[in-house]
This record gives C-alpha cells, sequence and structure tokens, in this order.
C-alpha cells in the first residue's frame, strides 16, 4: 500500500528518471534506485510506463482539459483577486487599457464600505516620482470635488514596486453605450452632455485638464448621474505625456478617437484640447459615430496626424438616416459640433462655459454663436460686453456696501453684516491651483538697499502697513503676514511664489531708512506672467512715512483695478500716530511679539505711548500681548494682567471706536482673558470691516467653534488658512476642528497639505495626521505616521506612547516614555503596566501622579486640566469615589453650554473615567450623549483605548462605536 | 477565527477552509460561487457573469472582514473556487450517468470535452482524493491547475512556491493520475 513516505520517494526516483534523454537510460536509474525493494521498483515501473506513454504521444489529455478551464474561466478571477494594493483589497478585475488594468477594490480592513477602483499601472513614473506628483497634485486634485467627477483618492507603488492609483469607484456603463440602450432623445442627450460639461468646467477652473475625455472614460451610473473618469492621471503619469505619447512606451495603444489636432502633432495639451475632444464626444453622442475614421484600429502617427490635421468630419446631420433626426441635427447642432471641433484651437468655443452656454442657447430655443455670421468677432464683442456688465455690477454692488455700512452701521444686524465681510473674504475659491484670482496679491518682505542690519523691523513695518493698508479693500485678497514672511530674503520667481499662495500679483521691493530720509523701490509683478506691471521710486522725508505707503497701497489698489470706497479711502489714509521716534517704537514692537517675546514687546509699547497718549494701534497690541502672557505664559495667570489688558483695549476703543483693531482687542479680552465666548461673538459682530481679515477670521473661527457652531467655524478658518497659509495657528486650529467633527479624510488630506507647505518644525502636523488615521480605525497606519516626524516634541511622543499601548506594544510604549517629563510618563507608565496586567506597578505609577497633581492644584485650585488629571490619577489607584467626584467637578466647572471645545473635552474624561472604575451604565450614558457631539469619542479610541475594557463587549457599547465610525452631523 | 485582519496577515496559523465548510458557514456565497462556476463551465462571459465574480470576492471579502474566515492570500480564495469548481462538474456528471439528461445542458459541453479526451470526471475526482491523502499539496496543484485552469506560473505565484517546482509535481501527478485513470477502465 502507497503512504506519504513512500510517494515522495517514487517521486523523487521518476523525477531522477525523466531527467534522461532515453528509455533505457531512465528505466536504468529507476532499477538502480529500487534495487532490493521490489515493490517500490513494481510502483516506478508502472508509473515510468505512463510517463513513457505519455512522452511518445503528442497529445496530453490532462493538460488539454487543463488549458480549456484556463481559456473558459476568465481572467478576472485568477489575476489579481485578493492582492493587497496599499490599504485595499482587489476584488475584481474591472478593465484593461493602455495603461494598465484597473481593478474593484476594499479596504483591507473592511472599515468602510465604500468600493474603490484602482489602477495598477504596466508602466509610468518610478515609486518616488509618482508618489511626489501625486503629493503635488493632491491639493489640487482634492479641489476637484463636484458630483461628476469619480475623485482620485490615493497613489503608490504595491511592495513589487508596480504604481497605482486608485480612484472613487463608478458602477455604471460608458455614457454612450448607457444613451443608446436606454434610447435617450436627443435634449435628453444634451442635457446629459452639459453635466460632463460642468465637470469639465470644475477641472478647467482649478486649471487641470483632462487630456483624455472619451466615452470609456465617462461613465453613467446606475442613477443616471454621469461621472468622469481619470481626472488629473495625465498629469500623474508623466506631466506632458499625452495618450498618444503614453501608448508610443508601447502596451496596447489607446484608441486616439478623443485626440485633437494639436495633441497628435505633439504640441502643448491645453484646456482647448478638452474642449475639442468635448466636441467629439457630444459628435459621437448624436451621430453614433466617430468624428474621425481610421484604417484601422491602431493607425500609425502619419495617419493620425493626416486624418486629424487635414480631414473635415462630416456635418453631423448628414449622418442622420431618419429625416426627423436630420433636421434636428441641422442648423444649430450642427454648427456648435463643427465649431467645438475647428482644427484651430483658436477657432473653438474659448471655453467649455461657452460651449455648454451655447447648448442651453440651443435647448432653450434661441440662437447660437456658433451660426452668428462672422462669429469670431461677435463673440468677442458679446464677452466684453457681458464682462462689462458683470464688472459694473460687482463694482455697484461693493460701493453700496460700502456705503450702506456707513449710513446703516447701526441699524444693520451686526450678524448679517459679519456674514458679508466674510463673504467678501473669501472672493477666491484657490490658493494654491493655478489660476489664482485677479484681484489678489502678496506683498513680499522688503529687502534692505545696504547690509546694514537694523534696519530689519522697518522694512517688515512697511511691508506690514502696506498689507493692512490694502487689507482695508474688500475687494482685493490680500495674503497675511506670517504666509509671506517665509520669503524674506529668498529669491524665487514671481511666478512659483503667486502659485503657491494663490495670488495673481506679487509685490517685491526694497527699502532704506537713512537719518529722517527714506527711500523705498517697489514692483508690481504679474505672477502668471512674471512681466512687471508697475514700479515706483519714493524718496521721502520720515515725516510723510505713512503718507508714501498709503499712496503706494492706493497705486497698487488701482493697478489691480480693485474698486476703492470713499470709506476705505480715509482708512488707508488715517495716520496711526504723528510721533515717529512713538512709530519707530510700535514697529520694534510688533517684531518683538511676532518672535513671541511679549515682555519686550510690552516693554517698547509703553515708550510708545508715553511719546503719543493717543496712539490706538499701540494700545490694541499692548492689550494683545498682556493677553497673550495672561493666557500662555504666565503662571499662574494674574489677575493684574488681566486688568492691564482690559486699560489698554478700552483705551483703544476709547481713542478709535471705529478702528477695527480696537474691537479684535476687545474681543480677544473677552476670548482669551474671561473665556467669555459670547461676548466676544459680539464684539467681533460689532467690528467694521477689519484690515486684517486673517486673523478676524481666526479669531471668529476659534469663537464659533466654543459656542458650538461648527459649520460656521470650520468656514471661516478655511477662508482664514487661504488668506494665510503659512500660519501655523490657523490650520493646527482647522485641523482640530476637521478631527472633532469625525471629518477624518478632509484632515488627513489637509494635513499633508500642510506638512508640505510648513517649515518641517511643525510637529503638531504629524499628530493630527496620525489622530486622523486613529478616528478611522487604522492604528497601524497612525503609528507609522508618528514614526516619520522629522522633529520630536514631548506632545508627539506621549502621543507615540499612547498609539504603542494602543497597539498592546508594551515594550515599545516602554521604551518611549522614559524621555518624557514626570507628569506625562507617570499617567503612561500607569496604563502600560495595567496592560500588561501588572496591577501593583500600575498603582504605584498613578500614586506618583497623584502625589505630583495635588501638589499642583495647591497652587491651582480650580484648574479644570489639573483636576481632570488628578481624576485619571484617583482611578488609577483604586480611590474610585475620589475620581469620579473630581471628573464631575471639571464638567460642572466647565460645561458643555458654556464651552463647546473643553467642555466636551472634560465630559469625555468623565465618561472614561466611569468606565474604568466600573460605573459601566453611567460611562455608556455619558458615551451615547457625547457620541453625537462634535469632538465625543471617535471609532479609533473606542476601539483600541484600554480604559474601555470594561465595557467593550456590552452591545450598547458596540452600538456607540459603529455610531462614532459613521460620519457626524454636526451644526 | 475571530481575529481580524492586523494579525493574520503575518501569516498566522489559521484553520483550513473548504468548499463544505464555506458552504455551511455562508450557505449564500457558496451558492453564489457555485453558480459561478457553472456560468464559466458553459464559457459565459457576460457582464452578468463579470458583476457576478465581483459579488463572490465581496462576499469572500466580507467574510474576512466579519473574521468568520481567517485572511490568509489568493491562495485560499481560490483554492475554494478551485474546490467548487471542481465539484459541479462532478456532481454534475454524477446526476448525468443517473438520469441520463438531454444534450441541451450547457455542462454537456465540457464533460463532452473531457470525454473525448478520454477523461471520466467522476473517477478523476476519485484518483484526485487518493493524491491528496498522499500529498496535499500536490493535491491543490493539480486542482488549481485542472480545474480553475490556473497556468505552472500563475499557481507558483499564489502558493508562493517556485515555478519549478509547480512544474515539476504537476508532472509528476499527471503520470500517477494517468496510470489510476487507466488502471480503473
Amino acid at each position: 500500500m502507497m503512504d506519504p513516505l513512500r510517494w515522495e520517494q517514487l517521486k523523487s526516483i521518476l523525477a531522477d528518471a525523466l531527467q534522461q534523454n532515453s528509455p533505457a537510460a531512465r528505466i536504468a536509474i529507476v532499477e538502480r534506485s529500487c534495487a532490493g525493494d521490489t515493490d517500490l521498483l513494481h510502483e516506478a515501473e508502472s508509473l515510468l510506463a505512463e510517463a513513457e506513454v505519455l512522452l511518445r504521444e503528442a497529445s496530453d489529455d490532462l493538460e488539454a482539459c487543463a488549458d480549456r478551464a484556463g481559456t473558459t474561466i476568465p481572467r478576472e478571477i485568477v489575476s489579481e483577486a485578493g492582492r493587497r494594493v496599499g490599504a485595499y483589497v482587489i476584488i475584481s478585475e474591472i478593465g484593461r487599457g493602455g495603461m494598465g488594468a484597473v481593478y474593484l477594490a476594499a479596504r483591507a480592513d473592511g472599515y468602510f464600505e465604500k468600493q474603490v477602483a484602482i489602477k495598477l499601472l504596466s508602466h509610468g513614473p518610478d515609486t518616488a516620482e509618482l508618489a511626489r506628483r501625486f503629493r503635488s497634485e493632491r491639493e489640487v486634485l482634492a479641489r476637484l470635488d463636484h458630483p461628476n467627477i469619480a475623485r482620485l483618492l490615493d497613489a503608490g507603488t504595491t511592495g513589487d514596486g508596480i504604481p497605482y492609483i486608485v480612484m472613487e469607484y463608478v458602477d455604471g456603463m460608458p455614457l454612450t453605450r448607457f444613451i443608446e440602450e436606454n434610447h435617450l432623445s436627443i435634449p435628453a442627450r444634451l442635457e446629459l452632455f452639459l453635466k460632463v460639461c460642468a465637470a469639465v468646467e470644475v477641472a478647467h477652473r482649478h486649471s487641470v485638464v483632462h487630456r483624455d475625455l472619451k466615452p470609456n472614460n465617462i461613465l453613467v451610473n446606475h442613477e443616471g448621474e454621469a461621472k468622469l473618469l481619470d481626472f488629473g492621471i495625465a498629469k500623474l503619469i508623466g506631466h506632458d505625456a499625452s495618450p498618444l505619447e503614453l501608448t508610443a512606451l508601447g502596451q496596447e495603444r489607446l484608441t486616439p478617437i478623443s485626440a485633437s489636432p494639436e495633441q497628435a502633432q505633439g504640441e502643448l495639451v491645453t484646456k482647448s484640447s478638452d474642449i475639442y475632444s468635448l466636441g467629439a464626444l457630444l459628435y459621437e453622442m448624436l451621430t453614433g459615430v466617430r468624428p474621425h475614421r481610421f484604417r484601422s484600429r491602431n493607425p500609425s502617427r502619419a495617419e493620425l496626424i493626416n486624418v486629424l490635421c487635414e480631414q473635415e468630419p462630416a456635418v453631423p446631420s448628414s449622418l442622420a438616416h431618419e429625416t426627423q433626426k436630420r433636421r434636428r441635427l441641422r442648423g444649430n447642432l450642427d454648427a456648435i459640433l463643427l465649431r467645438a471641433l475647428r482644427k484651430d484651437p483658436g477657432k473653438r468655443y474659448s471655453s467649455v462655459t461657452e460651449f455648454a452656454d451655447d447648448i442651453r442657447r440651443h435647448l432653450a430655443g434661441d440662437l447660437v454663436l456658433a451660426r452668428s455670421a462672422g462669429a469670431g468677432s461677435r463673440i468677442l464683442h458679446r464677452t466684453l460686453h457681458k464682462r462689462w456688465a458683470q464688472f459694473s455690477l460687482v463694482a455697484i454692488g461693493v460701493a453700496l456696501f460700502c456705503w450702506g455700512g456707513l449710513l446703516l452701521r447701526n441699524t444693520l444686524r451686526p450678524a448679517a453684516r459679519l456674514q458679508e465681510v466674510k463673504n467678501t473674504s473669501s472672493s477666491s475659491q484657490s490658493s494654491d491651483v493655478v489660476s489664482p484670482p485677479e484681484k489678489s496679491i502678496a506683498v513680499l518682505p522688503f529687502v534692505s538697499f545696504n547690509s546694514d542690519g537694523d534696519n530689519g523691523y522697518f522694512l517688515d513695518g512697511v511691508q506690514d502697513n502696506i498689507i493692512t493698508d490694502l487689507g482695508k479693500v474688500a475687494d482685493l485678497k490680500v495674503i497675511g503676514r506670517s504666509s509671506v514672511a517665509g520669503y524674506r530674503g529668498v529669491t524665487k520667481d514671481a511666478r512659483e511664489i503667486g502659485r503657491a499662495l494663490g495670488v495673481a500679483y506679487v509685490l517685491e521691493g526694497s527699502a532704506q531708512k537713512s537719518g529722517d530720509r527714506i527711500r523705498l523701490n517697489a514692483r508690481l509683478i504679474d505672477s502668471r506672467t512674471n512681466a512687471q506691471v508697475w514700479a515706483q521710486r519714493y524718496d521721502k522725508n520720515e515725516g510723510d512715512l505713512f503718507l508714501l505707503e498709503s499712496e503706494l497701497a492706493q497705486e497698487i489698489a488701482s493697478q489691480l483695478k480693485a474698486a476703492l470706497s470713499p470709506n476705505e479711502k480715509a482708512a488707508i489714509e488715517r495716520q496711526p500716530t504723528r510721533d515717529m521716534a512713538a512709530y519707530d517704537l510700535y514697529l520694534r514692537a510688533r517684531e518683538a511679539f511676532f518672535q513671541y517675546d511679549c515682555s519686550k514687546t510690552i516693554e517698547l509699547l509703553e515708550a510708545a505711548v508715553a511719546r503719543d497718549s493717543r496712539f490706538a494701534l499701540a494700545y490694541c497690541l499692548l492689550a494683545e500681548a498682556h493677553l497673550y502672557t495672561y493666557r500662555f505664559m504666565e503662571m499662574p495667570p494674574s489677575q493684574k494682567r488681566l486688568a492691564a489688558a482690559k486699560e489698554a483695549a478700552d483705551t483703544a476703543t476709547r481713542l478709535a471706536p471705529d478702528l477695527s483693531d480696537s474691537h479684535l482687542a476687545q474681543a480677544q479680552y473677552y476670548y482669551y482673558g474671561l473665556r467669555d465666548f459670547k461676548s466676544a461673538q459680539k464684539e467681533l459682530e460689532s467690528t467694521p470691516f477689519p484690515s486684517d481679515r486673517a486673523r478676524f477670521l481666526d479669531l471668529a473661527a476659534l469663537t464659533e467653534r466654543r459656542l458650538g457652531r461648527w459649520k460656521d467655524s470650520i468656514r471661516d478658518a478655511e477662508k482664514a488658512v487661504e488668506l494665510d497659509p503659512h500660519n501655523p495657528f490657523v490650520t493646527n486650529e482647522l485641523l482640530e476642528s476637521y478631527l472633532a467633527v469625525r471629518r477624518f479624510a478632509d484632515a488627513g488630506q489637509f494635513a499633508d497639505r500642510a506638512i508640505t507647505r510648513l517649515p518641517p518644525k511643525s510637529d503638531a502636523l504629524w499628530g493630527y495626521k496620525a489622530d486622523a488615521l486613529l478616528g478611522l480605525g487604522r492604528l497601524d497606519e497612525a503609528r507609522a505616521v508618528l514614526e516619520q516626524r522629522p522633529v520630536r516634541t514631548n506632545d508627539g511622543d506621549m502621543r507615540r506612547a499612547q498609539f504603542a499601548t494602543f497597539a498592546k506594544d508594551f515594550s515599545k510604549a516602554s521604551s518611549i516614555v522614559t524621555s518624557l517629563p514626570p507628569e506625562a510618563r507617570y499617567f503612561l507608565e500607569g496604563m502600560i503596566a495595567l496592560g500588561q496586567g501588572e496591577e501593583a506597578k500600575a498603582k504605584s505609577s498613578f500614586q506618583n501622579a497623584r502625589a505630583y497633581f495635588e501638589k499642583q492644584l495647591i497652587e491651582h485650585p480650580n484648574d479644570p486640566a489639573l483636576l481632570s488629571a488628578l481624576s485619571v490619577a484617583d482611578a488609577g489607584a483604586g480611590r474610585k469615589e475620589d475620581a469620579l467626584r473630581e471628573a464631575r467637578w471639571v464638567v460642572e466647572l466647565v460645561p458643555v453650554s458654556r464651552d463647546a471645545v473643553d467642555g466636551v473635552r472634560w465630559a469625555n474624561e468623565l465618561a472614561q473615567i466611569c468606565a474604568w472604575v466600573g460605573e459601566g451604565e453611567a460611562a455608556l450614558d455619558q458615551l451615547a450623549y457625547l457620541v453625537k457631539l462634535p469632538g465625543g469619542p471617535n471609532y479609533g479610541e473606542l476601539r483600541f483605548d484600554p480604559v474601555w475594557e470594561r465595557i467593550r463587549t456590552a452591545p450598547r457599547f458596540q452600538e456607540i462605536m459603529a455610531q462614532a465610525a459613521r460620519p457626524l452631523e454636526y451644526e | 477565527m475571530t481575529e481580524g485582519l492586523e494579525s493574520s496577515t503575518e501569516g498566522a496559523a489559521s484553520p483550513k477552509i473548504d468548499a463544505q465548510s464555506l458552504e455551511e458557514m455562508m450557505p449564500e456565497v457558496y451558492e453564489e460561487l457555485r453558480r459561478l462556476a457553472a456560468n464559466y463551465l458553459r464559457g459565459e462571459r457576460s457582464e452578468h457573469t463579470l458583476r457576478r465574480t465581483a459579488l463572490v470576492h465581496e462576499a469572500y471579502l466580507r467574510l474576512v472582514n466579519q473574521g468568520e474566515v481567517t485572511w490568509q492570500n489568493r491562495a485560499h480564495f481560490l483554492g475554494i473556487f478551485a474546490r467548487i469548481m471542481r465539484q459541479t462538474l462532478t456532481n454534475y456528471a454524477v446526476a448525468r450517468t443517473r438520469q441520463k439528461r438531454g444534450g441541451t445542458d450547457p455542462l454537456e459541453v465540457a464533460l463532452e470535452f473531457y470525454a473525448q479526451r478520454n477523461i471520466d470526471v467522476t473517477a478523476l475526482d476519485a484518483a484526485l482524493k487518493d493524491l491528496e491523502t498522499l500529498d496535499p499539496r500536490q493535491g491543490q496543484i493539480v486542482e488549481l491547475r485542472f480545474f480553475a485552469g490556473l497556468t505552472v506560473a500563475e499557481i507558483a505565484a499564489v502558493l508562493e512556491i517556485s515555478a519549478a517546482t509547480v512544474k515539476r509535481e504537476w508532472a509528476l501527478a499527471k503520470i500517477w493520475l494517468r496510470r489510476e485513470l487507466s488502471n480503473e477502465s
């Protein structure tokens, strides 16, 4: 009888034998190997006999059957199913194209049910290059958030080096097939096409050209919604690669049905090429055939150029067989299509919008532009006329608003006015894309004429005043101070700076103060063309500095064609002080303040107001410096300090009640000083148009968040980021808000963007990115992110240790905590010991923590953070009643109704304490309430934090966890 | 069995799942896979079939995500698939000998192809069972090659062994199976 060992032996003998070339040699091997074992020899001989038959015969039946199975069963099921690609698992193949195969995939952790499409590229840029391009494109792609555009979600490289791109999965069929199968009428086809246009318009607005628009790239889903695929891919795969060049790299050729003449000739691909491709698409949608035919599926380049550049497509109506259809196409639609398909890009529609508008005109029964005689000039005329009309409307609107603001100050509802201020601040929607709003400017730091070093504060002061002056013009987008500070002494192309900051113009220059003379050169540069549009040289007396600055600001406003109201003009011309020595002190104080040296700031400002006691701006800054000291630098914060802040703010208000800075100082007093967010809000609402919009919006966002108005807060913070993209505070605050409302994907993407934008000093950004991943339950990835941090702070390391504990990686956690300060170390050591089941050790750690915080509390009784820490320590040390009492006390001190940020934070802590000390039901009640609030528990914390161990299996906990995994509805 | 993905991707030992246990665990996935197998055997490749493929893969991943099945690799899934292909064919062949059905059933075509090449699927199934007791891995190679139609290279990739090994095992298995099948007849 055969057994596994014997079969193994036989296989080895047969394999040896089959290596021989002749039957005689083979049998010889068998006989020699089986010598003395007749059973074995018998088996081997009978198997060899079969092998000999197989070798002799030409056919192999088993092989043939296997091959048949291979051809019957499609590759989809065997090809890549189950393969891990990044965070995804491939489910099945969807299709193949010139660039590689596309697969349906799902998140590997099954956490999100959302499916994606993954393109595995058969060729393309290498690992680092693709990742780099994706990072640089991500921001732009993230803006292509449109219901008709399938989003690009991720890109990377598989373990074995194959580049891939992750996209939104669209379950649908190609557009052309959809319209045929559903027998759509011509108007219905046009409506569908308009949706496609809308998507392309959005992309063009963000300067993304598709380059490969064709029926297969436009799917219609079950709801009948068109979705454009592959937007942005061309740029990811190769910056200038057109579909034709891509095919040149080998593999399957792309069908050049959508290529424009200029693409065929390898010329620059522009928006106009997309317009051509849209024309080709509509042609096929209406006639059922493509505008051009080729002799073969894969035409040569020469044929391609010949057909696309020389042959005119047939008039669409001539292709219709039915008279009725012919009649419908004849006229307008013929003209529209042929116009979009013009060989010369300059003769096509000038934009997708114009193309779409013409179709709308046709649908409405109006005369279409494409048919008007001498279309070119007429269109130009009309467009100009339209633009002018729009411009005048805007100008009138702005003027009305400014006058209205002046006259109706006391009657207009403050909230409504605040709203208007905010709206005007967001005149643009994009900051880092190629086409910035026309009226936008970045004022770069001025450079010194000579290398004399003490001039820095003066140069910054001039720059700062021009920023502030221009900020007073509602019509302009002016980049905030901290976002331009980084360009000091950097020689960079204006185009690059304009792109990075999202502005059309850049002002740069040099200045010099020597004795009582001020010399200044300024240049205004169009960042889109790098051309100088205006330049001026000033040489004035020191006393005329403000005059010079306001002249300069007004000149720039007029160069940018910004409408300037009399009110704004007056604000610009207003002189902060007549005492130039006081002003000099003020500039030095500002410099100190921006370097966080509050005591020096205060000293300088006190000297400034001693010289000019009516210097309102100096009082505003004085109030701010006192408040920062009170809130962030003093331990304990002193009431004397707070009183000094209040006095400075009140003096500013008394001297200049209309100055927006005075209102901002008051609002800051309520926010930072009193934690009275409602009063801060009231003060902000009564602020006239703020000169420093970024700072204003920042404080508005902070205040709104505390009042539980998260939507308003996020919107304002987003605007503040747009105006001051390099300001780390604004960035961090927005990230915190995204995390609080569980917009983890947004937080992650925004953190990525900020990481590339901000100097690598910020360890916090990596922490936020990790938090976003944790919120999604992706603990391992979150931990990996924390390992990548270029700069290490204790905060980041605490998070690292905490996440290691979550992952039950206790040895790692222990090694991290050794370097932390005691107050953090005690807690983490306690948690680690608990996780490892070493209760005695845990208890002693928490007792250490207790002692530490109890001592601190003697000095600062009622400090919520210290009380909360004590409560955690008590819970760990087994003092259940104390822990609960302290945690409840904190919640009473800072209720959610008064502070939606800290209130929720302390309420979370209470839930944790309850769970920890065995009050499971109370913990669950608390969690059920908190999970509905921004800042409440998130999925990752609930899933991994050991503090929930005792209630984790409760069905209610599981429900809450599931709820935390879903998006949050917030106000 | 209840472990999630994190621990099991590391290649932790995991219970084997085959077509039978799949049928008990998730009858609808099993049923879907069975229908899919039948579709393939019929040579159908409609959009419908493609969608069904996706559904099956998805259902399988759901099993993984629910912790019902421990994630191994795609060998796991393809193993189940091949096993179901084998069952579908064998069951059909048995049913056919019991009550002669007309030639209208599309599975006929597949069996006809085998018959022309002197392969009796029922006998092959029995012989393969014997081989599996002798050498489970070799049995798996045969199953993947013969019933799921994977090429030698694909099997090598799926099982993470060298192509030379797969080639050798497949060649020796064929010899063994031929002898068993000719002994039978």
